[in-house]
């Protein structure tokens, strides 16, 4: 049985279909990109796999359990989830460990693989380049240990090298899967499975 | 203590008459001010003579269930104004901003009136009305700021608290810091005000009774109790109103309504 699975899903927007009768899986240890020209949804479909924006028509189903208010609570222990424009809600990345409740032991070692010195989660955001931000908030993120993650263009402000180190820290977890958007040809070409919209 | 000089119906209206330098100002700078401030004056005028003939009415009558019917009439229309003003849905959030409404009327008037001031007839006009009108209308402008922050805030950045709720925080904690700007937003001017209150500013209950021929000392005593019962009645009222709010708020997926607000924004 697939770990997430779509059947004939719909969604439009303001008038506009963007996408119809959509169906896809996505197995344990996928690492799974949504990948399309800006304003084809694939952001509206991740939002619509953590039960943020509600489908048109059609199905989520995780395992054999559907996506549903039912559901919704238990499917979501199961997954972690970096949104676009992180910094915009916080000062430094202590105050995101504070929210999430996470202590720095669970983060530093990630932080490192991404390239960063520990001082960085004190810093102030906006002292960090953009590519700073979003590895130190990935690292924090990848922290939460859960065995899904979502990623909505986690490489947008990293550079190749910092783009090689993310996928040299996901790769490093098998068992993980992955659920991305991207425009990143590094990425795209690293994930095993192309959901085109 | 001399009895208060009355001021005649003839020497109010002249005294309107020094709004000119303002209205000049208005004018001169361009400011764009001075009709809706000719509007506002002229309501002020008509609502409070018009609280003047019903509140002598209400006063001589004296009877708990005109008094109730009266400061639940208040009730509502800073409920109303709440949500006009701060651009929110009447069909969401009408209701649990009326319960949060009386349940802090309750809590204060029970405490200050009953406990504190030990009135016999908790519902005698003279106190029960206005005191209740000032806790409803600092809580009116109180909640205004404060729910349209919590409200606004969470639209804004939805991001923050999707990134909470998905990340393993309750729905109450992806909350929270929401609610402690909104709560920081709307009370915030209020503590700097008692920071400073008779030092750069003389509180308007305790002028009146200084001028009504009370002495200072009981003016002083009644105006610390109204703050305190102010301060209190509008942060039970905003908690209140945010927590009661929240049980309508959501859908059933734990995303904010869009409807939540009479324009749904962007």
């Amino acid at each position: 049985m697939s770990l997430i699975s779509t059947s004939k899903l719909c969604k439009s927007y303001n008038g506009k279909v963007l996408f119809n009768n959509l169906s896809f899986s996505i197995e344990k240890g996928d690492k799974a990109v949504f990948v399309g020209d800006s304003g084809t949804g694939k952001t509206t479909l991740l939002r619509m796999l953590l039960g943020i924006v509600a489908a048109d028509c059609g199905s989520i189903s995780y395992g054999n359990q559907e996506l549903s208010r039912m559901s919704v609570d238990k499917i979501r222990k199961q997954v972690a989830y970096l949104p676009q424009g992180v910094d915009l809600f916080a000062n430094t990345g202590e105050e995101l460990l504070y929210l999430l409740g996470l202590d720095f032991s669970s983060v530093s070692q990630n932080m490192v693989r991404l390239l960063l010195s520990e001082s960085a989660i004190k810093q102030q955001f906006a002292e960090l380049s953009g590519g700073e931000k979003q590895r130190l908030v990935t690292a924090i993120v990848l922290g939460l240990n859960r065995p899904i993650i979502f990623l909505d263009e986690p490489t947008s402000a990293l550079d190749a090298n910092a783009v090689n180190a993310l996928m040299s820290l996901i790769s490093d977890n098998p068992e993980l899967t992955v659920v991305s958007t991207s425009h990143n040809p590094l990425w795209v070409e690293f994930c095993n499975k192309k959901i085109t919209l | 203590m001399s009895h208060i000089q009355d001021i005649s119906v003839v020497n109010l209206l002249i005294s309107f008459s020094i709004l000119i330098i303002p209205l000049a100002g208005f004018w001169y700078f361009r400011v764009g001010l001075a009709k809706a401030t000719v509007i506002a004056l002229i309501r002020m005028v008509v609502q409070l003579s018009a609280v003047a003939v019903y509140l002598e009415f209400i006063f001589r009558l004296n009877n708990p269930f005109i008094n109730l019917a009266w400061v639940f009439l208040m009730i509502l229309v800073g409920v109303f104004t709440t949500l006009k003003r701060s651009n929110l849905s009447p069909r969401l959030l009408a209701f649990p901003l009326i319960i949060s409404g009386i349940t802090s009327l309750v809590v204060i008037d029970a405490f200050f009136l009953g406990f504190i001031i030990h009135l016999p007839y908790v519902f005698e006009s003279q106190y029960f009305i206005p005191i209740s009108g000032m806790i409803l209308g600092n809580a009116m402008n109180h909640n205004i700021v404060g729910l349209n922050a919590y409200f606004d805030g969470l639209v804004t950045n939805q991001n923050l608290y999707y990134f909470l709720l998905i990340n393993g925080k309750s729905k109450r904690a992806a909350l929270n810091p929401f609610i402690r700007q909104a709560m920081l937003k709307a009370l915030n001017p209020m503590v700097a005000n008692m920071s400073v209150m008779g030092l750069i500013s003389l509180p308007g209950m305790m002028t009146g009774q200084i001028l009504g021929g009370n002495s200072p000392a009981t003016a002083i005593r009644y105006q610390i109790m109204i703050m305190v019962a102010i301060f209190t009645g509008c942060s039970i009222n905003l908690m209140l109103s945010i927590i009661f709010g929240n049980k309508v708020a959501f859908d059933a997926m734990g995303g904010v309504k869009r409807n939540i607000f009479r324009k749904e924004k962007a």
